[in-house]
C-alpha cells in the first residue's frame, strides 16, 4: 500500500472518530496538524538531488490521548513526513506511551512512561516534528541534525520523570533508556548511498534536569547522553563491521522570557568514536562542539519574528577542517556548520499560521552523508536556504 | 467634611478594585484550600496534573485573547501568555497531556468548573457560590 494511501486512510479514520466517550465519562482527546511548505537550497543536495525549489515539505500528524481516573494515561501520535533528502519519507509512529503516576502530592510528582517515548531532554526535541512548536522549519543543525532526526525525537524504552515545586523555583528531571529502530535509510544518511547494510542502535541513555526561576521566566538545564551503535554491512564492496559510540557528555540550555522577548541558548559537546572498521576513513575519535543563540520577538498575538546564530564543528582540535583536508583530501568546509537565520510567523487565525525563514550557511558539516562527505554534491562552502510553511492545527 | 468624602470615596474605590480581582476557583470536591504560587504555575503549565487526593486536575481557561486570560497570566501567574501556549502545545503534542478546556465567557467558566471533577480555573467578580470553590494562593 502506498504511503499516501496509508496516510489518507489514517486521516479518515481519525476524522470519523471525533471525540469518543468511554463508559467512565472521560473523553479521548484528539489533536493534529497539516502542513505544506516550499524550500529552496542553493548549491547542494540538502533537500533534493537537483537543488533548486521544491515542495518536498509536507508534515501531517494526528494524536490521541486518554486518561483513566487513576491518572494512568495512554497517548499516541502518528506523523507523515516528506522532506526530500532531509529525512526519510515515511508514516511513522511518533510516540505510543503508557504513562503511570508513581507518586503525587501538591509539590511533587513522579511518573514512569513506557513505550515509544518522546525525548523530553532538550529544548525542542520533544516536538521537533510539530511545525508550530518549533521556532523555525529547519532547527539549528548542530544541536538537532536532520540526519539524526529519528534518534532525536524518541526512543523505545522507559522514561522516569519528576517535577518538584519549591517556594521560589521548580525542578523537573527526566531519565530515559531505550533504543531506536533504524532502517537502511539511516545508514545512507550517515555513511552514504554506497552502503549495503544497517546501522543498529544498541542503546541510548539520557539524564537531564531543568530549573525554572523568577516565576518561570528563566529556565536553566543540563543533560547527558550516551549511545552505542553497530554496523554490519558492505561499503564499496568491502564487508566491514564497525562499532560506534556517540556521546554528549554535556549539553546545557537556557531560556529567558521577558515581556514579549524570548532568548534561547543551547550548547553541547559531542564525542564520536568509530572503531574496528576495515575502511580507515570511517574510523575516528572526534570531539565536536556546537551552540546556538536565538531570539524571538512576539510583536503581538499575530506576528512573531525570530533571529538565530549557530556554530558547530566536528572536531574541537580541527575546527576549520584544514588538518583533515591535509591528510585525507576531504574538503575543509565539510567539517563545520555556521548559520545565521531570520524568520517571521503570521498567526492568520488561532489555527492557521504561515512561517517564512531564510538561512545563510557557511559549511556543510551537518549535510549527509555525515561520516564520508560527498564533496561532488556538497561542493559549496557558502550557501543559502529559504523556506515557507503553511500549517493548520486542530 | 470634604476630606471625609474623599476618604470614603477612596475606600469605596479600594473595595471595588478588590472585588474585581481574579480568583482561582475549583470544583467543589477539590480538597485543597490553598496552593502556593509556584505550584499554581506548574498546574497551569500542565506539569502538575493530579491533586494530592489522587484525582486528575482538569485545567479550564479562557481563550487566548480574552482579557481575563491575559490578566490572569500576567498578574496572577506572573507569566507571559506565550509561555503558557508553548507549554500547552508541548504537552499536547508529546503525549504528556490533553491540554486545557477553553471557555468563551464567565458563565461557561463557572458551569465547566462546577461540572468537571478536578477542574481548576479563574474568574473575576465572583459572588458567593456553592457551585465552585475559591482556592487561596499563598
Amino acid at each position: 500500500m502506498s504511503k499516501l494511501l496509508k496516510l489518507n486512510r489514517l486521516l479518515l479514520f481519525a476524522l470519523c472518530l471525533g471525540n469518543v466517550s468511554i463508559a467512565s465519562g472521560n473523553d479521548i482527546m484528539w489533536h493534529g496538524f497539516l502542513s505544506q511548505g516550499v524550500m529552496h537550497a542553493s548549491g547542494n543536495n540538502y533537500i533534493s538531488d537537483d537543488g533548486g525549489t521544491t515542495f518536498k515539505l509536507t508534515e501531517v500528524g494526528i494524536n490521541g490521548t486518554y486518561r483513566f481516573d487513576n491518572g494512568v494515561r495512554i497517548s499516541g501520535q502518528v506523523v507523515y513526513v516528506n522532506a526530500g533528502n532531509r529525512f526519510n519519507e515515511a508514516v511513522n509512529l511518533d510516540y505510543l506511551i503508557l504513562q503511570w503516576p508513581l507518586y503525587t502530592d501538591m509539590h511533587n510528582t513522579l511518573d514512569v512512561k513506557l513505550g515509544r517515548v518522546k525525548n523530553y531532554h532538550w529544548l525542542y526535541s520533544a516536538t521537533a516534528d510539530v511545525p508550530f512548536t518549533r521556532a523555525s522549519i529547519v532547527l539549528p543543525q548542530g544541536s538537532y541534525p536532520d540526519s539524526f532526526r529519528d534518534l532525536v525525537l524518541s526512543q523505545d524504552g522507559i522514561t522516569l520523570s519528576g517535577n518538584h515545586d519549591f517556594s521560589n523555583f521548580n525542578l523537573s528531571w527526566d531519565w530515559s533508556y531505550g533504543v531506536n529502530s533504524l532502517d537502511n535509510s539511516f545508514a545512507n544518511l550517515v555513511i552514504g548511498s554506497e552502503v549495503q547494510g544497517d546501522v543498529d542502535q544498541d542503546f541510548v541513555h539520557q539524564f537531564g534536569f531543568k530549573l525554572r526561576f523568577l516565576e518561570d521566566s528563566l529556565l536553566i538545564g543540563a543533560n547527558y547522553l550516551d549511545s552505542d551503535f553497530a554496523f554490519d554491512g558492505v561499503i564499496n564492496g568491502i564487508q566491514t563491521p564497525a562499532d560506534a559510540t556517540s556521546e554528549r557528555p554535556w549539553q546545557v540550555m537556557l531560556q529567558y522570557s521577558i515581556e514579549n522577548i524570548e532568548l534561547s541558548v543551547e550548547a553541547f559537546e559531542e564525542s564520536v568514536s568509530i572503531r574496528d572498521s576495515f575502511i580507515p576513513i570511517l574510523n575516528r575519535v572526534n570531539t565536536g562542539r556546537g551552540w546556538y543563540s536565538q531570539v524571538r520577538w512576539f510583536l503581538n498575538e499575530k506576528v512573531t519574528f525570530m533571529a538565530r546564530y549557530e556554530d558547530y564543528y566536528q572536531d574541537k582540535n580541527d575546527k576549520s577542517g584544514r588538518l583533515r583536508e591535509l591528510f585525507t583530501g576531504i574538503p575543509a568546509h565539510t567539517a563545520f556548520w555556521e548559520a545565521a537565520t531570520f524568520g517571521a510567523t503570521w498567526h492568520i487565525t488561532p489555527n492557521i499560521q504561515l512561517h517564512v525563514e531564510h538561512h545563510e550557511i557557511n559549511g556543510t558539516g551537518r549535510l549527509g552523508p555525515l561520516l564520508i562527505p560527498n564533496p561532488l554534491i556538497n561542493d559549496s562552502k557558502s550557501w543559502s536556504l529559504t523556506a515557507a510553511e503553511l500549517t493548520y492545527r486542530f | 467634611m470634604k476630606w471625609k468624602q474623599a476618604l470614603l470615596l477612596s475606600v469605596l474605590l479600594l473595595c471595588s478594585k478588590a472585588s474585581s480581582a481574579l480568583e482561582v476557583i475549583a470544583h467543589p470536591l477539590v480538597e485543597n484550600q490553598q496552593i502556593n504560587s509556584q505550584t499554581l504555575r506548574s498546574i497551569f503549565s500542565l506539569r502538575q496534573t493530579r491533586w494530592n487526593q489522587g484525582t486528575n486536575i482538569r485545567l479550564v481557561v479562557f481563550k487566548a485573547n480574552h482579557d481575563m486570560h491575559l490578566s490572569f497570566s500576567r498578574d496572577v501567574l506572573q507569566m507571559f501568555p506565550y509561555q503558557l501556549n508553548k507549554s500547552w502545545d508541548r504537552v499536547i503534542f508529546s503525549g504528556l497531556g490533553d491540554g486545557p478546556i477553553f471557555v468563551n465567557d464567565r458563565q461557561e467558566m463557572l458551569n465547566t468548573i462546577a461540572n468537571t471533577p478536578g477542574a481548576i480555573g479563574y474568574i473575576d467578580q465572583l459572588e458567593t457560590s456553592d457551585d465552585v470553590k475559591i482556592i487561596e494562593i499563598k
